[in-house]
């Protein structure tokens, strides 16, 4: 198996519980493609993205590399490995404005001052079509809004791969078309690899990159 | 064990324990002091009695005090617990049965010595339900009836029970979603049972055994209670736990083995009466599985009139007891403005602030003594659980066993543990000062704030902290920016608690202080014997009035904190 140097790269994962195995697999995932893994609940998805971000419950065991850019992470802490998580739900700080939601996870940039580092803020919110919402109580936000906050917040964390579990499952059938394509087109545009686990083809579909089913 | 675990039992388990022993030994000495003669040592393990056991049991009317303890210890929980599950059937989570909850909420903030002395206003034979009596009846003069401090001790169940009833009653509806009430009641309905009957059947058992450990801690503190026992209890003699104290503190050192032989009977008195209560869990499981085996009622009519008779008495008791409550508060502020009052006249003929600018011009220093020890010994509380855990959920550690021992200096008699605590600071040379105080009050305090702090940590959905770490935050982070805000209701609702608490307790303030550091807790029990009805009724109230703050910025801060913040409330 050749390794990349860019993307993520799961070497022969495998994830038991106690002497049952859930699941094992290789692949990789190059920056810009969204990788789905397909399979009912219980198949071990969401272990199998606790294992990459970093935070395997106890009572599982694992076997295997994870790689990111060719650097192996399996010691790396969750809060350094720089990889993002977007949940089932939007998960917005309630005691956080929207733009201190945003600024939460900001990279800063050196020499950058506060004034600056609120351009950007401005910058993003514009960009998800919010501009002026930085001040509001983000339980003030529609459920559409809340995803693209939330997905702005995972971007400017600047990670260097993406995960993303079931992101679509608690929107409604309407909105979920929207958040789905814009979360894929930004993804993309964003150039990192994203991982996507999902029951619903639809969502695997959408992505359009390899699809694995457990 | 963790070492979280291990720092806990150090700091919760160890003092009750240690200062339990320190309590005790004293009572095994072979010195006879009162002589100073020497038993023969030798003796000792030929069985012997210390003389401090024997001079104990030689004590004119021990037996009467010892009993009037056990009385107090099973009768105020059994009280408290009948009116609270009669009070949930009846009302079966109604609108009306909430806003009952509801107002008795404020009833825990008020300190025990006050309630004690609105009921012995409210009752007193020139008291105002005489007065109210004596309108309607036409009564001249007071009934020759002493309520307050009558040997029969009801008044010092009674006591007890008023304020021990919203303290089950809370813990009560906390635990009560967890036992799916409303789906186990439907389902006894649809098999024949009435309301009532169907919640006593179904939820109840349920429900008991997530009270168990609070209701002990009820056991253990009515049949050692001491503030309460000064103001309501009998006198002559007085409860056990009150004459206890009065031989430690007194200046003959004969009297302190007296005292510690005492401190042990007080121990198994409490011991016999969780074990007593025990016996009763038994025989109750019992008789609900004959209950059970009877099969579902036919509607017949004596079933039916059981179901009246409980959805009444369940409609009476919690609500007469709150309206005790307030009319004895009532009862405190007349007292304190009345300036001539002549019976049997409902309100004084005469008004007066005298008793109030009297009590203003001596309150600073009882006041100042009091904040400070219950901020210290708060933020101690408060620091320590965090610490505690917080190492827990990051080594995952399994945590159910750890409650036992927070419960220890609950489940300890409160005289016992404290003349311990005393003597250890006899022993090293701590001198009694405010902070010696602030160290006693801690291990009072500590539990309610761990458990309160602990039930935020748990309602805290993890993913919060999962999805801060993604975005790159460090672990102090976390805690700061995501854990404390996001907890922050309960850990306003722990302080405000932790307060309330500390700012009511007098027995370690009294002992450990020696007196040197008076609070308005111990400043208005010292009116027991030496106040009048003005002076009294101005301390009590001067002594409510933090506790009541406290439950007040309890529930209103979080709603100014986060008034912009409607995730947060």
């Amino acid at each position: 198996m050749t390794t990349m140097t860019t993307g993520l790269e799961l070497q022969n994962v495998s994830l038991s519980v106690g002497s049952r195995q859930l699941l094992s697999l290789s692949c990789s995932v190059a920056p810009g493609e969204v990788m789905t893994v397909m399979g009912a609940s219980g198949t071990g998805k969401s272990t199998l993205l606790a294992f990459i971000a970093g935070f395997l419950g106890d009572a599982f065991t694992a076997e295997g590399r994870v790689l990111l850019a060719g650097k192996e992470l399996n010691a790396v802490p969750a809060e350094k490995r720089r990889i993002g998580l977007l949940f089932q739900d939007a998960l917005l700080f309630p005691h956080l404005s929207v733009a201190a939601n945003l600024k939460f996870g900001l990279v800063r940039k050196v020499g950058e001052s506060p004034r600056e580092r609120d351009l950007r803020i401005e910058l993003a919110l514009d960009a998800i079509g919010l501009a002026g919402f930085g001040d509001r109580d983000p339980a003030s936000l529609s459920g559409g809004q809340q995803s693209r906050v939330a997905l702005m917040r995972l971007l400017l964390s600047e990670p260097k791969a993406i995960l993303l579990d079931e992101p679509f499952s608690n929107l409604d059938m309407q909105l979920r078309e929207e958040i789905r394509t814009f979360t894929f087109d930004t993804l993309r545009a964003a150039d990192v690899p994203a991982f996507l686990v999902t029951h619903d083809l639809a969502d695997a579909q959408a992505a359009g990159g390899k699809i694995i089913a457990l | 064990m963790s070492w979280s675990t291990r720092l806990l039992f150090l700091v919760l388990g160890a003092p009750p324990l240690v200062g339990s022993v320190l309590a005790l030994a004293p009572a095994f000495s072979q010195y006879n002091l009162s002589d100073g003669s020497l038993n023969d040592s030798l003796n000792y393990f030929a069985g012997q009695i210390p003389p401090a056991f024997i001079a104990l049991v030689s004590t004119p009317g021990i037996a009467t005090s010892a009993m009037t303890s056990l009385l107090a210890g099973l009768l105020t929980p059994a009280l408290s617990l009948v009116s609270v599950f009669l009070f949930l059937a009846a009302s079966q989570e109604g609108r009306t049965g909430k806003m009952i909850a509801q107002l008795a909420a404020p009833v825990l903030a008020i300190p025990h010595a006050a309630a004690a002395f609105a009921l012995a206003l409210l009752l007193a034979p020139t008291g105002i339900a005489s007065r109210i009596i004596a309108s309607v009846a036409g009564w001249e003069l007071p009934p020759d009836f002493l309520f307050i401090n009558h040997p029969n001790s009801v008044a010092l169940i009674l006591g007890l029970a008023l304020k021990e009833a919203p303290f089950v009653l809370l813990v009560a509806l906390a635990a009560l979603p967890s036992t799916d009430a409303p789906r186990r009641v439907a389902l006894a309905r649809t098999l024949g049972y009435r309301p009532t009957t169907a919640w006593l059947l179904t939820v109840a058992p349920a429900l008991y055994p997530l009270i168990r450990l609070p209701l002990f801690a009820v056991i253990v503190f009515a049949s050692s209670t001491v503030d309460v026992a000064l103001i309501l209890g009998p006198s002559l003699p007085p409860t056990l736990s009150v004459r206890l104290v009065e031989w430690f503190v007194a200046p003959e050192i004969e009297q302190r083995q007296l005292a510690s032989a005492a401190a042990l009977l007080q121990l198994f008195i409490s011991l016999f009466a969780l074990s007593i209560w025990l016996i009763f869990e038994r025989l109750t499981a019992r008789a609900y599985a004959s209950i059970a085996a009877r099969g579902a009622p036919r509607a017949a009519s004596t079933d039916l009139r059981f179901e009246a008779v409980l959805t009444a008495i369940g409609n009476t008791l919690i609500p007469t007891s709150l309206v005790l409550v307030l009319m004895g508060i009532m009862a405190l502020f007349l007292a304190s403005v009345g300036a001539q009052w002549r019976y049997p006249a409902i309100l004084p003929t005469a008004w007066s602030l005298q008793h109030w600018s009297t009590a203003l011009s001596t309150w600073q220093t009882p006041l100042f003594n009091a904040i400070a020890i219950a901020l210290l010994s708060v933020t101690a509380a408060i620091v320590l659980s965090l610490i505690t855990l917080e190492a827990q959920t990051r080594s995952r550690a399994n945590t159910t066993r750890l409650s036992t021992f927070l419960y220890l200096p609950l489940l300890i008699p409160q005289v016992v543990f404290v003349s311990g605590i005393a003597v250890f600071a006899e022993r090293t040379r701590l001198s009694p000062s405010l902070l010696l105080v602030a160290g006693g009050h801690f291990f009072f305090v500590m539990p309610y704030v761990y458990l309160t702090l602990q039930s935020g940590y748990a309602r805290l959905d993890s993913r919060w902290l999962l999805l801060a770490k993604t975005l790159g935050a460090s672990s102090a982070v976390c805690f700061l920016r995501v854990r404390i805000p996001l907890i922050s209701t309960q850990l306003i609702t722990a302080a405000m608690l932790g307060l309330t608490i500390s700012l009511s307790l007098y027995l370690p303030t009294q002992i450990l202080g020696a007196g040197r550091v008076p609070t308005i807790t111990t400043e208005a029990i010292a009116l027991v014997s030496s106040g009048s009805r003005g002076t009294i009724g101005t301390w009590a109230l001067l002594q409510s009035a933090l506790p009541t703050l406290c439950f007040m910025l309890a529930l209103l801060a979080p709603r100014l904190i986060w008034s912009n913040r409607k995730g947060m409330l």
